[in-house]
């Protein structure tokens, strides 16, 4: 049998100030979306971090496709640019001073002098990505000029240039309108199958779970209270008690 | 007239060398002090900033206990290379990049700190090592508020008067400043000279100020 997906097992204490959390996470995944759901402040952005590397767990091990990122017993702490994963910030994090085609690019270019001069397979896969996320048009335009939809799609498609193992995304929606959530949901269930590239996504909107998962995780004050692979059954429900359903399972009343 | 162009050539010279130390020592000191976590952060932090709130008087008879004949790193430099720092354009330098320190310390620290973590962060998870991430974004993104700070620190060198008469005297053709001219000419009553060199430090400083203006706004708009 292959290795999981994703692995993730691991506890830190968060300080900041006087005050202090404790963080402990555990869950694995054999399936290609995982949502993390759950309220603002209990850990789902901290745990995306210590899958990426930008956040150290005090103990633990984190493990992606079988490769393992992180394990404090064996003294593995991977730096996140080996890590080879993609991540989406919640603000995007698009580079204000390069352009759409540039930040598109940024990954492919390797090094400090090599990659100035753009090669030509380089170019070729940065216009395949403008294409593919429509965006050719803006392409010359600074990031700041451009929508929130539009912005989600730079972002996206610089984070997937580079094929990453694994996608974050932290709350990828929150900054849009409900109409163009519905749009921009569909838009990354194909992306997620196009690259085939597992993905973890945070919310803390059930449409999204109900929409996305096929695991979900939820996460309250530090820990994971339920971790489950969404059914069939649930995924095309009988009658309209999909919603009620949806909201036990994640612990909402 | 004549004798006009020569404390401008070396008020110049003087201030482009000394934003040049001083813009190498205080870039390099921000970005240690931005970055790191050291227990004596706020200590070397204080200690930058001294020259700014020091008299430039005191600031110059410090220098000369220190790079003087009889100083510590005087003596030895005279005994080692025959050099001596007193009454020399050198010495101008020295006292010009040390009052000028701290505004591109202070200019270059905030650039700095105002770069946003989630960036370099991104930069890091698309491939980047550390080098990379401040050559391709965080000096990039820093590069404004650092060029603003070397013109504050370009004209604050061109201005020094305290500390240069001190350490490098007033030596006319040889260590005699703008400031330092206008301020001899008054003394010695010859007004016309004064107020000649008066409006060629303004005319310098004037066109340095427009200059600097349209450099930023053409990197704002780029």
């Amino acid at each position: 049998m292959s290795a999981p997906r994703l692995e993730v097992d691991f506890s830190v204490t968060l300080r900041s100030g006087q005050r202090s959390f404790a963080l402990q996470v555990r869950f694995a995944s054999e399936q290609n979306r995982i949502v993390l759901f759950g309220p603002s402040g209990a850990g789902k952005t901290a745990t995306l971090r210590a899958i990426a590397g930008l956040l150290r767990p005090a103990q633990g091990r984190i493990a992606s496709g079988g490769r393992v990122l992180f394990d404090a017993a064996r003294g593995i702490d991977l730096a996140p640019r080996l890590r080879r994963v993609g991540y989406v910030f919640q603000d995007y994090a698009l580079f204000p001073h390069l352009n759409v085609r540039d930040n598109i690019g940024y990954g492919l270019r390797r090094g400090l002098l090599r990659g100035w001069f753009a090669d030509a397979a380089a170019r070729k896969r940065i216009d395949a990505m403008l294409d593919l996320f429509d965006l050719g048009a803006l392409a010359a335009m600074p990031t700041r000029e451009l929508s929130g939809g539009q912005r989600q799609r730079v972002a996206l498609a610089r984070a997937l240039i580079v094929e990453p193992t694994l996608l974050l995304l932290d709350e990828p929606f929150a900054a849009l309108d409900v109409r163009l959530r519905d749009r921009m949901r569909e838009e990354l269930r194909e992306l997620q199958m196009r690259f085939a590239v597992p993905l973890v996504l945070i919310t803390h909107d059930l449409l999204d779970v109900q929409k996305l998962a096929e695991t979900l995780v939820v996460i309250e004050m530090g820990q994971v209270t339920r971790s489950l692979s969404m059914d069939a059954s649930l995924q095309s429900p009988p009658d309209g008690s999909m919603a009620s359903e949806l909201a036990r399972l994640c612990g909402v009343s | 007239m004549a004798t006009a162009w020569f404390p401008l050539w070396l008020t110049l010279k003087v201030a482009l060398l000394a934003t040049l130390g001083s813009g190498v020592v205080g870039i390099l000191l921000a970005l240690l002090i931005a970055r790191s976590r050291l227990w004596l952060r706020d200590g070397l932090d204080g200690v930058i900033m001294l020259p700014m709130v020091l008299p430039p008087t005191v600031l110059g008879y410090y220098l000369i206990v220190v790079v003087g004949r009889n100083g510590m790193l005087g003596r030895w430099l005279y005994e080692r290379f025959g050099v001596s720092l007193i009454f020399t354009w050198q010495g101008a330098v020295l006292a010009a990049s040390i009052v000028s320190l701290p505004l591109i310390y202070k200019a270059a620290r905030a650039a700095f700190e105002e770069v946003d973590p989630s960036l370099e962060n991104a930069a890091r998870l698309l491939g980047s090592g550390e080098a990379a991430v401040f050559l391709r974004v965080t000096l990039p993104l820093a590069l404004r508020g650092i060029g603003a700070g070397l013109m504050l620190s370009f004209a604050r060198a061109m201005g020094e008067f305290g500390a240069t008469l001190m350490i490098a005297g007033n030596l006319p053709g040889r260590t005699q400043t703008l400031s330092i001219a206008i301020y001899d000419a008054v003394q010695a009553g010859d007004d016309h000279r004064a107020g000649l060199l008066s409006l060629l430090m303004s005319a310098v400083c004037i066109t340095l100020l427009f200059l600097s203006g349209r450099l930023l706004r053409a990197r704002h708009r780029a």
